[in-house]
């Protein structure tokens, strides 16, 4: 399968769900404190950023402090 | 009564602002789509994995309701973990960072804080499950030319009452325990402990609720409900309950 018979528009909303975690991980990691995040907040860019659809789910359930 | 919806509007403000009005619904969202799209994809998937052509021709194409049941089982399962990880410091949290005495000095009583965070907790369920199988039925449509939205829903419904249930003992648990880990550990263990002492036990747990996940695929196939299905909706409610209960209780003698 070559990169123009992808048929996009079936895959758009995917990566439009991505991009959205992708971006409110990254704005809920940069308002955060430094003690707030589990581990260095340099690392979690890079899970975020990187790990596909999984990293901003592990952000948000494993790499955020004290959760209420 | 105003009490009441005043802890609850707390709640969904609190949900909002960490991000979990949005986070859990989009994941499920992704669930639900990804199914319908692997699933249309698989020969040219297998044909890339170095799978003959002919080869894979001749793997069935799974029914419509195999591919709702699949979705249901994958929220069953990373839905599941989802839940339990995201909800495990409802109360411990509170508890742990001193809100939770802020709420409780004033007249509040400890049903009503208690009732509020199961509220919240379940407008997300239910909206996450209920995205996730609009996902799937769209696709279903767009992929498949099948429009099961109606049975998308409905099994989406019954499933999501198996979920609320996991949903209600992590709050009890929260209630009781104190690490995070832990109560997220023993909720997905308990899950899990169910759904196999059911499997194994057959008949004689005809009443366990994780029946549910099952009685919910029967729902979309043609056999239609099961026999057990009001049965298993009851049971759950009244544990539900049940579980709410104990975690007023519960509440009582750890945040005093």
């Amino acid at each position: 399968m070559k990169w123009q018979d992808v048929n996009w528009e079936l895959f758009a909303p995917l990566i439009a769900i991505q991009v959205v975690l992708l971006i409110i991980a990254l704005i809920d990691l940069g308002r955060r404190d430094k003690d707030a995040v589990r581990g260095s907040k340099l690392l979690w860019v890079f899970v975020v950023v990187l790990v596909n659809l999984i990293g901003p789910v592990l952000y948000f359930t494993v790499g955020r402090k004290n959760e209420s | 009564m105003s009490a009441w919806l005043l802890l609850f509007r707390k709640e969904m403000l609190e949900s909002a602002r960490n991000f979990k009005w949005i986070w859990i619904p989009l994941v499920f969202l992704a669930l639900g789509i990804t199914n319908p799209i692997t699933t249309y994809f698989m020969p040219e998937i297998l044909q890339a994995g170095g799978v003959a052509a002919e080869a894979a021709k001749l793997i069935p194409t799974p029914t419509s309701e195999e591919i709702i049941v699949k979705s249901l089982s994958q929220y069953g399962t990373l839905g599941m973990l989802v839940f339990a990880l995201s909800f495990m410091g409802i109360v411990a949290g509170e508890r742990q960072s001193g809100s939770a005495i802020m709420v409780l000095v004033k007249p509040v009583s400890y049903g009503h804080y208690i009732t509020s965070k199961w509220a919240a907790m379940t407008c997300i369920t239910l909206a996450a499950v209920t995205l996730g199988q609009l996902g799937t039925g769209y696709y279903m449509n767009v992929l498949f030319d099948d429009n099961v939205y109606s049975e998308a829903l409905v099994s989406g419904l019954v499933y999501a009452l198996w979920l609320i249930l996991l949903n209600s003992i992590t709050l009890l648990l929260s209630c009781l325990m104190k690490a995070p880990a832990g109560i997220a550990f023993v909720s997905v263990a308990f899950a899990a402990l169910l759904s196999l002492v059911t499997q194994l036990l057959g008949d004689a747990m005809r009443w366990s609720p994780s029946r549910l996940t099952a009685e919910a695929g029967r729902l979309v196939e043609d056999s239609g409900a099961g026999d057990d299905l009001w049965l298993l909706v009851l049971i759950t409610a009244a544990l539900i309950a049940i579980l709410l209960t104990l975690a007023t209780a519960a509440s009582r003698r750890m945040l005093r």
